[in-house]
């Protein structure tokens, strides 16, 4: 029970405006006492206040907040100290923190921890803070906000209270089967179906949700000397790759996140395709082939001077991996002079191209590429990033342990429809798929699953 | 001190029905000095309401009670007139034995059982506890008993079980008495005694359905409903029942009935305000069916013989406390009943309950040392229910009387467990009856397997006579002998299909014990894969325990890892010095409990009355955290 009282840098270390230091625990208060010379102190007001070492020196003068147990963020009573943004007032004050016997360096994420422990927070709403903290575009900020405040939790709550009702309805079978009323076994097959089906429906939707904090992943691909690395540079609107006029000269993939509609998108500049001997060109090609695969938005890029019977043949080559996926099409290089109906002659050569939307333009470093770039990018939005998908559909479940959970809860509900005529078994199933329910929310003991959740926080958390 | 010889008791059980004579018996059983307080010996053993033992969760509970040594399971046994096993199309786990039962045999049984034992029975009224200040622990004890018509007598431990008596009050129509059940009279002292010890007091309601003149009925309305045609025994001691076997009928109420009650309602005590107490949701009376489902233009009657002899019939369905007018008309509406005579009239009774927060897990007053309470008193509802707790505090009681550590049963192993952990929770509503759906671990707790969980405990407390032991432990050899028998032979799934036995044909080899367990599959078609089989001589019952539990493998499986779990969290220590301060989340009532008695473990804390799952898993949580 020694060294309870935890405390950690919350705010950025850095130069900034304001700093603000937590502490939490039962020493909040003797912290408040030497540091402040407080004797009394009306809990959640703030004080402007000198701070002080353990001899009485001043360190800083700031706001000094005190939370009283148990109506805190951790549970316990907890300290803030919102001191000038100073690296040395901020080591100066977490070396006299470090001075307290009771005191320690709060490890990542145990202020969260604690909340949690203390059943301040469930473990759906720690992973929404987590998710919160990190948020860097609009929908992962709606997603970790419908999360963190229980938006999630309503909807699993949902899913107990239907899954209680059908198992009741289930054991009304087995405990009044000498009654004549009797519920029919068709009408808990449908609820039972009709949960499953919401169930996988929010699985199904959530793999969406992961590409929200991951990324959608963007590729750009077409033969070499296309302008596939200027058309990049452009869109992340940063000198990246390397731009020459000979062809082959992007080799490695080259990646950026950028937010684009409120998303986060990852643009990917590949090697261009053709047969090569040069073996690190290969190796570069081999990369791009291995990403078409694995990709689901591909930006494809030709111009009227690629268009060579190697080059057609080698997109040809491709053909099944390329025009299933998610892609529009630039004509670029529209200022040659050999354009003429460009785009009627590769249609003629890659039947495939009719169909895909395009975009036609003339990428070129020293033009004003602003109206080029409003245009691709609205073609991305419009042709890639599928917004219908995700910005009326609220229940996203992130994290790895939910949708574990969730996997395995539609498992029991499957055995508990196949089980149907052995009912004891199908009310068993229905037990175990609430328990895999209430795992989602409940708290969670274990230090290793504990370990998880909150190892990824930053410290001041 | 005066010289006269004051007689003194181990165990002195009050109240002679259900649960009085399990404790009794247990109590004997296990060698203490017992006694037996009763209004009327003719009173051992009465089924006051339903001539049935047994069901859903309750056969359950009678077969538990006859593993440990009970009996109610024996007395069923030789009383049954129809045996059904409920559920018969539903899987092992939820099938529940049930018995039409002779009340005079049954009576006559108990009587006799009661009688073989060294157990003193006094005839007389309870009218104070005497009570003894121990300093050493702050509590006080009982010491002895004071009877109307006898003195005093001295004991080191009493278990009251006084059914409906304790200040019942009987209801038919606008009439009210006090009375403990038709005919008899109220526990009026022993009520004030728990009043005086400030003890949470509730009331409860239950009622009764009018008793029938069997040669009344035109049974030829009705429909008629058999028995199991192989009658299977309560009793682990029984192999079959050889009485013969009576028919039971069915008719129904109608509209008109409906109508009919209907119109009088305003005449039931329930309606009219004169009962404010809830009874049974799950045993409605006839006017509660009426109210509720009113969308139903029928209900069931089941019309039960309550003899043998067959001169009354209990109707089953149509419990009521309408005026005894309102009765024989409606009664007279029902198809077979148009002539109907009736015995009895229908009633309702309310009666205290002490709240069961009052008690320890082992039936013990927390309040007063050496002070049981046992069946109805607790709230419940149900002979079974009664009986379980009467052998729990008999067996308690004495190990009181002889400084022996309590005997508690979890709910992981015993739906005796389950009803004593529900019970001590505290705070009933409506009178408490088992149904399978309150057993987490409904697939381990069956009725057929429970000498398997109980009997080795009944024979370390001394209470299995030496015909159970020596049944059960032929039994359990035998069966252990051939579970590692069939575990150990593997066959191809070619070699299985070749037995007939469809199976998937994924080269994975599997023992006997797995093959035994799909559905379908039964003793002979292994014996045909393995032969060897054949010479393992089995009971028919021995080879059907096994077909059960290898049915449930899977789950039964899951279900072991789980408790696993929970015991391995419930022997986590509480340190002594617990801080409790910083442990928020739990209720001021629930730190006050953990500070009051504290509790060794998490078990222990989780078994403290008034301690919720909810707080104990906080507390659980607060415990880790703190090591």
């Amino acid at each position: 029970m020694k060294n309870k009282t935890i405390y950690a840098l919350s705010s950025p270390y850095g130069i900034s405006g304001v700093s603000i230091v937590r502490i939490s625990g039962p020493e909040s208060r003797e912290v408040l006492s030497k540091l402040c010379n407080f004797k009394t102190i009306i809990p959640r007001r703030a004080y402007h206040k000198k701070i002080l070492d353990l001899n009485s020196q001043i360190i800083d003068k700031g706001l000094v907040i005190f939370f009283s147990s148990p109506k805190t963020f951790t549970g316990e009573d907890m300290l803030e100290l919102h001191v000038h943004g100073s690296i040395a007032v901020i080591k100066k004050i977490l070396i006299t923190l470090s001075e307290f016997n009771n005191l320690r360096p709060a490890e990542p994420g145990e202020f969260s921890k604690r909340a949690h422990l203390n059943n301040k927070i469930n473990a759906l709403e720690a992973e929404g803070t987590f998710n919160l903290i990190n948020a860097e575009t609009e929908l992962q900020r709606k997603v970790s906000v419908s999360q963190s405040f229980g938006e999630h939790s309503k909807m699993c709550q949902k899913w107990k209270k239907t899954l209680l009702e059908i198992s009741a309805m289930v054991d009304a079978q087995i405990e009044f089967s000498e009654e004549d009323e009797s519920i029919s076994k068709i009408s808990i097959f449908e609820r039972i179906n009709s949960l499953r089906l919401e169930i996988e429906e929010a699985i199904f939707q959530s793999q969406f949700a992961s590409k929200i904090f991951s990324g959608k992943e963007v590729l750009i691909f077409g033969p070499p000397n296309v302008g596939k690395s200027t058309f990049f540079n452009l869109l992340i609107r940063e000198n990246k790759s390397i731009v020459t006029e000979i062809p082959g000269t992007t080799r490695d993939q080259v990646d950026f996140e950028l937010q684009l509609f409120g998303e986060k998108v990852k643009i990917i500049d590949s090697a261009g395709v053709r047969v090569t001997d040069e073996r690190i060109e290969m190796l570069g090609i081999k990369k791009t082939k291995q990403k078409l695969l694995s990709t689901e938005r591909v930006i494809m890029i030709l111009s009227p001077d690629a268009l060579t019977e190697k080059n057609i043949n080698y997109i040809l080559k491709l053909r099944k991996n390329i025009f299933k996926k998610k892609i529009f099409l630039i004509y670029n290089k529209l200022d040659l002079d050999l354009n003429k109906n460009q785009r009627e002659k590769w249609e003629n050569k890659i039947p495939e191209l009719k169909k895909i939307v395009n975009v036609e333009i003339s990428l070129n470093l020293e033009n004003d590429n602003n109206k080029a770039y409003k245009l691709i990018t609205e073609s991305i939005k419009k042709n890639l990033l599928d917004f219908n998908d995700i910005s009326d559909q609220k229940f996203f479940f992130t994290e790895l342990r939910q949708l574990q959970h969730l996997k395995k809860s539609l498992r029991f509900l499957n055995g508990a429809c196949n089980l149907l005529s052995r009912i004891e078994l199908a009310s068993e199933e229905l037990r175990l798929a609430l328990n895999e329910i209430e795992c989602i929310t409940q708290r969670i003991d274990s230090e290793e699953k504990l370990g998880i959740i909150f190892g990824k926080f930053c410290i001041g958390k | 001190m005066f010289h006269v010889k004051q007689k003194y008791f181990d165990v002195l059980v009050v109240g002679a029905g259900h649960a009085g004579v399990e404790a009794a018996f247990a109590a004997s059983r296990m060698g203490a000095k017992t006694a037996l307080v009763t209004f009327s010996k003719s009173d051992l053993g009465k089924m006051s309401c339903n001539p049935a033992m047994g069901g859903l969760g309750k056969g359950h509970l009678i077969r538990e009670i006859d593993a440990l040594g009970g009996l109610i399971g024996l007395a069923s046994d030789r009383a049954g007139i129809q045996f059904r096993v409920l559920n018969q199309t539903k899987g092992e786990a939820v099938r529940g034995p049930r018995a039409q039962i002779d009340r005079n045999i049954y009576m006559c049984e108990v009587k006799k059982m009661i009688e073989n034992e060294n157990i003193e029975i006094f005839e007389d009224e309870v009218i104070g506890l005497n009570l003894v200040e121990s300093p050493s622990i702050e509590k006080k004890t009982i010491s002895s008993i004071e009877l109307l018509n006898n003195k005093k007598l001295l004991c080191k431990s009493v278990v009251i079980t006084t059914g409906t008596f304790l200040n019942g009050l009987i209801h038919c129509g606008r009439n009210s008495w006090r009375a403990g059940r038709l005919g008899s009279k109220p526990s009026m002292k022993l009520a004030k005694f728990f009043k005086e010890n400030k003890f949470k007091i509730k009331r409860l309601k239950t009622g009764t359905p009018p008793r029938l003149v069997t040669k009344s009925i035109n049974f030829k309305k009705c429909s008629v409903q058999l028995g199991d045609k192989t009658p299977n025994p309560f009793s682990f001691l029984n192999d079959s029942i050889d009485i013969e076997q009576i028919p039971c009928h069915i008719t129904r109420t109608n509209h008109r009935v409906h109508q009919f009650i209907e119109k009088s309602i305003y005449l039931s005590p329930m309606y009219n305000g004169t009962i404010k107490t809830k009874g049974p949701r799950y045993c409605p009376s006839i006017e509660d069916k009426v109210q509720r489902f009113s969308e139903k233009e029928s209900h069931q009657i089941f019309l039960e013989p309550e003899t043998r002899t067959n001169e009354i019939t209990y109707p089953n369905g149509i419990s009521t406390a309408l005026p005894k007018t309102v009765q024989q008309k409606f009664l007279k509406m029902i198809p077979g009943l148009e002539n109907v005579e009736i015995s009895k009239y229908g009633y309702a009774i309310e009666y205290n309950v002490i709240d069961s927060s009052e008690l320890k897990d082992n039936y013990e007053s927390k309040k007063i040392e050496g002070l049981f309470l046992a069946g109805q008193i607790n709230g419940t509802t149900g002979y079974e229910e009664a009986a379980g707790q009467g052998i729990l505090a008999g067996i308690n009681a004495s190990n009181k009387s002889s400084g022996q550590p309590n005997f508690i049963l979890d709910r992981t192993e015993a739906y005796l467990g389950v009803l004593t952990n529900d019970l001590m929770k505290g705070g009933l509503e409506e009178p408490y009856r088992m149904f399978t759906s309150r057993a987490e671990y409904r697939l381990l707790l069956r009725s057929d397997n429970a000498d398997l969980r109980l009997t080795d405990k009944s024979i370390k407390l001394g209470l299995a006579c030496n015909k159970r032991k020596a049944t059960w432990l032929k039994k359990k050899k035998s069966i252990f002998e051939a579970e590692s028998m069939l575990k150990n032979l593997m066959a191809s799934p070619k070699k299985i299909s070749k037995s007939g036995i469809s199976i998937n044909q994924d080269g994975k080899k599997r023992t006997a014990y797995t093959v035994l367990g799909y559905s379908g599959v039964d003793w002979p078609d292994l014996e045909k894969i393995w032969p060897q089989l054949n010479s393992q001589k089995m009971k028919k019952e021995e080879r059907e325990q096994l077909r059960i539990k290898a049915s449930y493998e899977k789950y039964i499986d899951r279900q072991i890892a789980e408790i696993k779990i929970l015991k391995e969290e419930s022997k986590l220590t509480i340190q002594q010095d617990l801080d409790l301060r910083d442990c928020s989340g739990i209720s001021n009532e629930a730190k006050d409990i953990i500070r009051k008695y504290k509790p060794k473990n998490i078990g222990e804390a989780a078994r403290m009355p008034g301690m919720t799952p909810a707080a104990t898993a906080l507390l659980l949580r607060y415990v880790k955290k703190s090591k």
